[in-house]
């Protein structure tokens, strides 16, 4: 009798969400806003701003291996552009705080960061500008190298970090609006605010860049940055560049970064020499190893063969490709939730493995690439749309209300 | 560089013990995949003590499921992709020849992707000290990180750097065959050939001169010479390398991801080929899957996991 009324508690409470749901969405054109809400309950791992504490405790305490040693714990209260990771790695932001979560922490110092380009669109110069911006918020030295002529031009487009006032409103506006069903969970909201808050006034590990606001100049002038034209110089005075750079930052506590756009461009004098671009990237993947510094190397791998491209691949510790999406697929807008706001896609196709065996498993390996309002870059789980409410039994309405069944058991658990 | 020339195949009386790539299995399977497993272990562990000359290295042995591989004297080909990297193999391999404890066997470890900490830190967690075992001279271990092959002003390639590695390699080789007190049985392991290459900046014969250079130290001194590459950079023009590679492997092993995707629990599969494997009776052929874990690798054939 009793699992009977638990039962029919169970089916009203599913219901009555259902119900709640397909309103919202079909009073909301956009589905992506009416998602969100759902989702830290179905998937708390998923939604990006709800747990960050949790995300951060889990990695700075690696549950795996009762005698791995955190030997940074200390030095990092110092150095907040530093996290220490499992396995002895230390991570070192990508400047998007979502892809540092995807990576399980952010780069690992030491590693050789690949991206492959798309042939038509620039998005991985938001990757780039993302990755040096953060540097120089943190006083890291910094190379950059570009096939353009003038590659000191570029650092007057990088973004700037969002002030902590421009974010709040907006946090708590979706907080509003994610607490209207499982109202207990408010606590955990309230703690994790606080926390920020208290970070606020140091120095972040990661920042939030706002896309339209130039980076001050103060910062651009802070540390020499080292500007290199790849168009005049050969691929041996490169490589003399890049290990006098890192042989001048000897100390651990500050890595340098090293940034590299579109290195095998065919305007460069050394296009044609793959074995002697295969060898750079060896000789810097070896260097930056044992310098502790990151570097991110972007590449148009449609330009080289097949094979070379693979063995790019292999050097690379952490391999991602971006890729645009078409500005008006009909068939896609209406497969994906929050389409319009969606400017490319992500892939990550390896992670690096220093100091341990063990694959990092994603749980999903495309991501896409959003600017929310425009200037802050955001990046999702592709959600597929659900299907429409009208349209009887399907997949989609089926799997909601088993998702759903979850909640309402554990809600009434909690009673 | 002096020619070595191809002796008589040596054969010594060196017992590789338990060296096992432990195969868990799941509970509930089936009496026919027991039985197809429990003929390949009797198999295999009675040829075992038969032939108790042989260097013989276990894969995949618990309760009585065992593949017998024989590496000694041997080459042996490690093959991976992108998406499943296969290095987790090389180092079962280092853990299974140091930390059998009747064993007294040498590695000589030429690593050309990762510095010392990192297969120090990977392989304590499998239980070797590799520390140790290199102050015991156990484990020689050559950091090839930096290893550059351009020559000067010119640009030139000269082939010098390699010349001198294998000198060394083979310094060692001598040294410790020449020692009589112990028998005792050296593995050369590179990690990975690709860079090798990409050292030489692919000048093409440097590369595969060094590799058959180390083959006939297999002959010569019935070393085993174990090799980690990359199956799908070798692509058109430069597709016989890597057949070569492979026709001169006395065993093959093949990593390569699930054909279904990325899963949690399983991370790809293992394809072991050993060829002219005389004891057992046929060319045999296993493929398994695996997951990796710090502490060790689980390997199960498909299916038999929940």
């Amino acid at each position: 009798m009793r699992m009977l009324r638990l039962l029919k508690k169970i089916l009203e409470l599913d219901f009555a969400l259902r119900g709640l749901l397909i309103t919202s969405i079909s009073s909301n054109r956009n589905c992506s806003q009416a998602l969100p809400h759902v989702q830290p309950f179905l998937n708390p791992a998923v939604e990006s701003r709800s747990v960050p504490q949790a995300v951060m405790a889990a990695i700075k305490v690696p549950s795996s291996g009762s005698f791995s040693r955190n030997p940074l714990v200390g030095s990092t209260s110092q150095n907040p552009a530093l996290k220490p990771g499992p396995n002895g790695s230390v991570f070192i932001s990508s400047g998007i705080p979502d892809l540092d979560k995807i990576l399980g922490g952010g780069f690992c110092l030491g590693s050789l960061i690949m991206v492959m380009e798309d042939p038509e669109a620039p998005h991985h110069m938001l990757l780039l500008r993302n990755f040096m911006a953060q540097g120089l918020v943190q006083n890291q030295p910094l190379l950059y190298a570009s096939p353009s002529k003038d590659p000191r031009a570029f650092l007057g487009t990088l973004p700037s970090p969002m002030l902590s006032q421009d974010n709040k409103p907006h946090d708590r506006v979706e907080q509003d609006k994610g607490l209207r069903i499982a109202w207990q969970y408010k606590k955990y909201f309230e703690e994790g605010e606080q926390t920020l808050d208290n970070r606020d006034n140091k120095l972040e590990y990661c920042n939030d860049f706002d896309l339209r606001k130039p980076l001050e100049r103060h910062i651009l002038t802070r540390k020499p940055i080292e500007c290199i034209s790849m168009e005049d110089s050969t691929i041996d005075s490169l490589r003399e560049r890049c290990s006098k750079f890192l042989a001048q930052n000897p100390s651990k506590s500050c890595a340098g970064r090293i940034a590299i756009q579109s290195f095998c461009a065919p305007q460069l004098e050394y296009f044609n020499k793959d074995w002697d671009m295969v060898s750079f990237i060896k000789s810097l993947k070896g260097m930056i190893r044992s310098s502790d510094a990151v570097a991110m190397i972007t590449f148009p791998h449609s330009l080289l063969s097949t094979s070379f491209s693979k063995r790019w691949q292999h050097l690379a510790d952490i391999l991602l490709s971006v890729r645009a999406i078409p500005d008006d697929d009909k068939e896609l807008a209406n497969l994906l939730t929050g389409y319009q706001e969606m400017v490319g896609l992500l892939n990550v196709h390896k992670v690096a493995r220093i100091n341990t065996q063990v694959p990092f498993v994603l749980e999903a390996s495309t991501f896409s690439i959003k600017l929310r309002k425009r200037r802050s870059l955001v990046l999702e789980c592709i959600n597929q749309a659900p299907v429409d409410g009208s349209s009887g039994i399907s997949y989609g309405t089926s799997a909601w209300s088993s998702e759903l069944f979850i909640i309402s058991f554990g809600m009434d658990n909690g009673c | 560089m002096s020619s070595p020339s191809i002796g008589a195949r040596r054969r010594r009386p060196v017992d590789w013990g338990q060296a096992s790539l432990n195969l868990t299995r799941a509970e509930n399977q089936t009496p026919f995949q027991r039985w197809r497993f429990d003929l390949e272990g009797r198999e295999g562990f009675a040829q075992k003590r038969k032939t108790n000359e042989e260097y013989c290295l276990v894969l995949t042995n618990n309760h009585s499921g065992t593949t017998l591989l024989n590496i000694g004297g041997r080459v042996l080909l490690i093959e991976d992709c992108i998406e499943t990297s296969a290095a987790f193999v090389i180092y079962h391999i280092v853990k299974c020849s140091l930390s059998s404890p009747r064993s007294s066997g040498v590695v000589i470890f030429v690593a050309l992707s990762h510095p010392f900490s990192h297969y120090d830190r990977v392989l304590r967690k499998l239980g070797c000290n590799l520390a140790v075992h290199r102050d015991n001279k156990r484990f020689i271990f050559f950091d090839m990180l930096m290893l550059e092959c351009q020559g000067g002003n010119d640009g030139n390639v000269t082939k010098d750097g390699l010349v001198e590695l294998f000198g060394k390699i083979q310094k060692e080789v001598e040294v410790i065959s020449s020692k009589q007190e112990s028998e005792r049985y050296v593995m050369v392991i590179i990690d990975d050939f690709s860079l090798i290459e990409a050292a030489v900046n692919g000048t093409s014969n440097h590369g595969s001169d060094f590799l058959h250079y180390c083959r006939t130290l297999t002959s010569e001194f019935g070393s085993s010479l174990v090799i980690l590459n990359h199956e799908d950079i070798y692509l058109g023009p430069e597709r016989p390398l890597i057949l070569q590679m492979e026709y001169f492997a006395d065993i093959l092993i093949k990593a390569q991801p699930l054909a279904t995707g990325v899963a949690a629990d399983v991370h790809g599969q293992l394809t072991v080929i050993n060829r002219n494997s005389r004891h057992l009776l046929k060319n045999s052929i296993t493929s398994f899957q695996f997951k990796l874990n710090e502490n060790g690798i689980e390997c199960f054939f498909p299916g038999t996991r929940t």
